[in-house]
């Protein structure tokens, strides 16, 4: 999108033309479900993510500074959301985990030999705070510090965490490709 | 290739198809969130007071007069409103502001109907109440087998109460049946008290006759064969005359202030002979003794609920009271 347009349509958004609030939702919906999608455990709850991260982007739209992409903006919004959600959750969900893997397995894959939904339905399958984890640190490259200070989880424990998540996925995709 | 990697490269910059009913949700989403602003500057603009009261009753739910008087200070308040906002309807161009406009005039009226409705279900709770008070009474415990009259006597114990289960004697100086009256005569290692005097006296005069004197109370050890005492009636048969009632206190504060310190039972030396037992929740006995000094505090147990059970003789009728003391320190 160029930049007059997106100017102008953001300034029409904020005034809170329903018209230019489709059109800016249009043009970033798909990237920004995956997001939901991604830290969500199911697909209802991506909706509700996604629903809800939007009404903030549209809500908050004049904070942001032109520093930087509007994507990248929208989408730390939508990982703040996310980590919203998975606040709300833990307060009554708590996971238990019933496999632990030890050994490792080796790695050896083609990119292409997996679609991305697999991948998502993988991540998905992980336990609450891994995924919260998992996606951070590898997808959207958060340093590990910051997913502590974000999550409110000690560094050793992210780390660690990190590492389960890694391994569990190692070993669901080896048994996806057999 | 790591596996963060492979994730990162699929999914970082993936697109995925979005549900087009979406888009709806959200705009519905949008206009909540709109209209909750909308809502408050009209508030402010058109009736406060009405809308106030009407929503604090249906909060309260249930207040018939108070809620009738808002109903109709709300109907007024639409009236008021109706004319505000076609005021403003006529003056504005855009249309979906106009909807916003409109929106709060039905919010009046569905608070008015909540609130009606509140009162119809609190009183419905109400009288369902009521009627189960009626039915169901508070519970007084029977009384129809033995002396005392009072409610706070309980003077029936079960084998399946907690307070009788265990070491069950029969208190010395009870007169009532024969059985008991052989046991008496069993006694063998009376209490060093009372009983120097009193054995051989208990002896005859039980096996003569079946009334024991007040001033001749013989304080037992429990005889070899307690066992076969469990069918023995523990209430008095014949004399029921008397509602005798020792007072308990049913809560101490032992902290050393002067009051409620110590458990004081009046009119112990009235008795015969008792057997006081207090027990904790758990029903293990924290104390239990058939000479009390009034001078129980508590021993530093923890503040909470005791039970207290005290068997006594009172004019040759056994009797037993219990209930709760509370401990506050």
């Amino acid at each position: 999108m160029e930049k007059d347009t997106l100017l102008l349509l953001l300034e029409e958004c904020k005034q809170g033309k329903r018209t230019a609030q489709k059109k800016l939702y249009d043009a970033y919906k798909g990237r920004m479900f995956m997001v939901c999608t991604r830290y969500a455990k199911s697909r209802q709850e991506a909706e509700d993510m996604m629903i809800e991260g939007f009404g903030k982007i549209f809500a908050n739209l004049g904070s942001y500074n032109f520093k930087g992409s509007l994507e990248g903006w929208m989408h730390r919004i939508m990982v703040h959301n996310a980590i919203n959600t998975y606040y709300a959750n833990i307060k009554h969900n708590t996971t238990v985990e019933i496999e632990e893997y030890t050994e490792d397995v080796p790695f050896a894959y083609n990119a292409n030999d997996i679609t991305y939904e697999a991948l998502i339905e993988l991540i998905q399958e992980l336990p609450e705070e891994q995924r919260v984890i998992f996606n951070m640190m590898a997808i959207d490259d958060y340093p590990a510090n910051s997913v502590s200070e974000n999550l409110g989880i000690t560094l050793t424990m992210v780390n660690k965490q990190y590492e389960k998540a890694k391994k569990q996925l190692q070993h669901k995709i080896a048994k996806l490709m057999l | 290739m790591n596996i963060a990697d492979l994730f990162k490269e699929k999914l970082q910059n993936q697109s995925i198809e979005t549900p087009p009913e979406l888009w709806d949700r959200l705009e519905t989403h949008l206009n909540n969130m709109g209209n909750s602003i909308n809502q408050e500057i009209e508030n402010n603009i058109s009736t406060p007071d009405s809308q106030s009261i009407a929503t604090s009753v249906a909060k309260a739910g249930g207040w018939k007069i108070a809620a009738i008087a808002a109903g109709s200070v709300a109907t007024a308040g639409i009236i008021a409103f109706a004319v505000i906002t076609n005021f403003n309807s006529g003056q504005d161009n855009m249309s979906g502001d106009r909807a916003q406009m409109n929106q709060p005039v039905e919010e009046n009226t569905s608070n008015s109907s909540i609130s009606q409705d509140t009162i119809d279900i609190s009183e419905n709770i109400y009288s369902s109440a009521k009627e189960e008070a009626d039915v169901i009474p508070f519970p007084i415990p029977s009384s129809n087998n033995t002396s005392s009259s009072s409610p706070k006597n309980i003077d029936k114990p079960t084998n399946n109460n907690i307070f009788y289960q265990g070491n069950d004697q029969p208190l010395p100086g009870l007169s009532n049946s024969n059985e008991t009256i052989a046991k008496v005569s069993e006694v063998e290692n009376p209490a060093p008290a009372l009983a120097n005097t009193v054995v051989d006296n208990a002896n005859t005069t039980v096996r003569e006759t079946p009334e024991i004197k007040k001033e001749e109370p013989a304080i037992t050890k429990n005889p070899v064969n307690t066992r076969q005492e469990e069918s023995i009636p523990k209430e008095p048969a014949a004399n029921q005359t008397n509602d005798f009632k020792l007072f308990i206190p049913n809560l101490i504060t032992p902290n050393g202030d002067g009051a409620n310190d110590l458990l004081v039972i009046k009119d112990l030396d009235k008795l015969t002979s008792y057997r006081l037992r207090i027990t904790n929740k758990k029903g293990a006995k924290v104390l239990e003794t058939t000479h009390y000094q009034n001078d129980w505090t508590g021993d530093h147990l923890p503040a909470g609920s005791y039970f207290y059970t005290i068997q006594f003789v009172f004019e040759g009728v056994e009797k037993v009271q219990y209930g709760i003391i509370e401990i506050i320190r």
